[in-house]
Formats: structure tokens, sequence, C-alpha cells
């Protein structure tokens, strides 16, 4: 098989992975106040756990680098916002605030499946023979960045097919990043710690700006703080482990 | 104090993924056992219950290198004073004179001296307990935030102010523990 082509198909599965993520909300049918602030703070624990993940990746390469990308991304996602307020925005049959945040989420899912898709392309191009190995482990992984988005976007009632298709939507950057990174490795390894730090501070703006402050309005504060917490350290020990 | 979290953990997953993970669950069900035991919650319990696990911290930092718990200290130390200035905003209040309750609130943060050593010593003595003491202090720092410090700064301030700050406060962390190593 040509060399591209797999790294492209292997892309495409972790992609697809994502979308498992909106499983379990196929036997959740109604959602209490009290489930819909247990579904952000899950969020909030899963994507915190993915930064620690991306920190971690990017801190190997450099520190500093890494950092100078977080504060990019914290930028480039209040820039996001201000655009995004100035319209009026609509979506999945929403409007105003919910729709706004529902988006912001979405966008910055996606702009983080664009690092991770870099890093597939640099590890494949480094020679690395353990590709299928690599494949799975980001797959897995993709799942319960899924099931952030899923949760999200369940609790503002949009059906699950819908999740699903958005969950997968926010990974189809890693398949075509991917390959321009397995191409260009060397040109590419040094930005990727930007990158990296790119994705973490932008992914944690979001979580600290919505989705906790969301769950702690809704929702009992212990019962969300236990839920976060545990996922926090769930989430970084099923990164490690891979 | 997430970052403080992060570098606990990093250091924590070399040294064992399971124990430092089953370490965290138990640092969780430390702070929510010791949360529901507290009848009257002002800020000087709560600044006692903090304590435990911030000395834990700056012990099992130690144990891993003294560059590390020097960094852990500094960082911690950091976070140590806006948390004393709330405690003795909160007792000038109710009618305590101002250096009684800064008196107090130290005394309630010497609890971390006490912890610091304990844990150092525990470590010295067993150290395969080393991953454990770090993934608990994990735990219990990473329930703190989500349970008391970032609800209680939400009610404070606005969303977008606290996440910024949040952000570079652990970016600060990250850096500096770069440095550490």
């Amino acid at each position: 098989m040509n060399p591209i082509f797999a790294v492209f198909l292997y892309g495409l599965v972790t992609a697809l992975a994502t979308g498992l993520g909106a499983l379990p909300f196929v036997f959740v049918k109604e959602l209490s106040p009290f489930a819909r602030a247990s579904a952000h703070g899950l969020a909030a624990g899963l994507m915190l756990g993915a930064c620690f993940g991306l920190v971690a990746e990017g801190t190997e390469a450099g520190a500093t680098e890494t950092m100078a990308g977080g504060v990019l991304g914290v930028l480039g996602i209040l820039a996001a916002r201000r655009w995004l307020n100035d319209r009026p925005i609509e979506f999945g049959g929403m409007s105003g605030a919910g729709a706004r945040q529902m988006l912001l989420l979405i966008a910055v899912m996606t702009a983080h499946s664009f690092s991770e898709g870099v890093a597939v392309g640099v590890a494949f191009g480094g020679g690395t023979t353990l590709a299928a190995t690599i494949t799975v482990a980001i797959a897995v992984h993709n799942v319960p960045e899924g099931l952030a988005i899923s949760a999200v976007m369940r609790s503002r009632n949009q059906p699950v097919a819908v999740c699903a298709a958005w969950s997968i939507f926010s990974s189809l950057p890693q398949p075509l990043m991917a390959v321009p990174a397995f191409l260009l490795v060397e040109t590419v390894r040094p930005v990727l710690p930007y990158g990296l730090g790119f994705a973490a501070g932008a992914m944690a703006f979001v979580v600290l700006d919505a989705l906790l402050p969301d769950a702690f309005e809704q929702g009992p504060k212990p019962a969300v703080a236990l839920l976060a917490s545990v996922s926090v350290v769930a989430m970084i020990l099923f990164q490690h482990a891979l | 104090m997430l970052g403080v979290a992060y570098a606990l953990m990093s250091s924590g997953l070399e040294r064992g993924a399971v124990a430092s993970g089953l370490g965290a669950l138990v640092g969780i069900g430390g702070v929510v056992a010791a949360h529901a035991a507290t009848k009257r919650p002002d800020a000087i319990r709560l600044g006692a219950i903090h304590a435990v696990p911030e000395g834990v911290a700056i012990g099992v930092a130690m144990a891993v290198g003294l560059p590390f718990g020097a960094a852990m200290a500094l960082a911690l130390a950091v976070h140590n004073v806006p948390e004393a200035t709330v405690a003795i905003a909160g007792l000038t209040e109710r009618g305590r004179s101002l250096s009684r309750a800064t008196l107090l609130a130290v005394a309630v943060n010497a609890g971390q001296v006490v912890f610091a050593i304990a844990a150092f010593a525990v470590v010295a003595v067993a150290p395969a307990a080393l991953a454990w003491g770090l993934g608990a202090a994990v735990g219990a720092l990473v329930y703190l935030v989500m349970a008391e410090l970032l609800p209680d700064s939400y009610r404070g301030a606005g969303r977008t102010s606290i996440a910024l700050v949040a952000i570079v406060a652990v970016g600060m962390v990250v850096l500096l523990h770069d440095r550490a190593r």
C-alpha cells in the first residue's frame, strides 16, 4: 500500500472512533438538570485530562514553545468568540448563547485534532514501525473526546446521531493533517510544541470559561466537582496507559 | 494549584501509574470525607483541610528531589497568599483584630509543615509509598480546586477573567517545573 494513503487511512480510522463517544447517550433518554450538570462536569474533566497529555508531550519538545502556543490558543479562542458574538448564530435548531457555546466547543476540539493529526504524522515519519499501535492508541483516545462533545450537545437536546456526526467531524483534521506532517516531518517537528500548546490553551480556556461555570450553576457543586476530578485522573491514566 | 497537580502527577506516573491512580482516588475520597465531616465550614476549618494535601505535596515532592520540592513549596506559598487574604478578611469581619487573624491564618497553615515532614519521613522509610503519596496529593488538590476554589472564584469575578488567571498560573507552574527537572 502507498505509505501516504496508509497514513491517511490510519488517521481516518482514528477520526471515526470519535463517533463512538456518542454511544452511551443512545441509552440515556431524558436529561434532568442534574444529569446535564454531570455531563458538563464529565466533559470538563475529560478535556482537562487531555490538556495534561498535550502539555506533557509538548514540554518534552520544549516548555517555552508549548507555553507560547498556549497563549496563542487562548487569544485565538477569545478572538473567535468575539467574532461569533457579533453575528446572529443558529446551530442545531438553537440560537443565541447555547448555539454559540456548542459551536465554540466543536471549534476547539477540531483545532486540537489538528495538532493531534500533526503528532500522528510526525510519529509515522519518525521511522516508527509501530504504526498500527499508534493508530489504535489515538483511536481509543478519541472515544472520550467524542464523549465530551456528545455530553455537552446531548444536554442541549441534540439527537444522538447529530452528536456522533459532530464528534467525528471534530477529528477529521487528524487524517487531513497527518499526511502533510508525514511528508514534511523535519519541517513540522519544530512547530509541534507550539501546536500542542495552542490546543491545550484553547481547551483549558473553554473548560474554565464555559463548561465548569455552567456545570456549577446547573447542579450540586460536590457532585460536579467529584465527577470532574475523577474524570481528570481517569483521562490522565488512560492516556498514560496507551 | 492545577499546575502543581500536573507536576506531581507527571512525577507519579513515572514511578507507577496504577499506584498513583489509586492514590488519586484515595486523595479525592479523603477530601470528600473531610468535607462531609465538617459541620460548620468556615475559612479556618476549610484552611485546615487544605493544609493536609498541601503539606503532603511538599513532602513527596522533596522526596522526588530537592529542586522539585523547592519549586513545589514556592508554588504553594504563592497560592497561600490569596487564600489567607480571604480567611483573614472573614475573621476581621467577625471582630477579630488584624494581627490575631493573621496569626490564626498562619497557625492553620502550619499544619502543612507537620504533614510535609510526615510525608517525607514515610517515603524515606518506604520508597514504594512515593507514587501513592504523589497520587493522593494530586487527587486531593484537584478535588479542592473543583469543589472550592473555582466555584468561589466564579461567584467573585467574571468567568473569562478567572479562566485567564487560572491558565496563566498553571502555565507558570509548568515552566517552573520544567526548570526544576
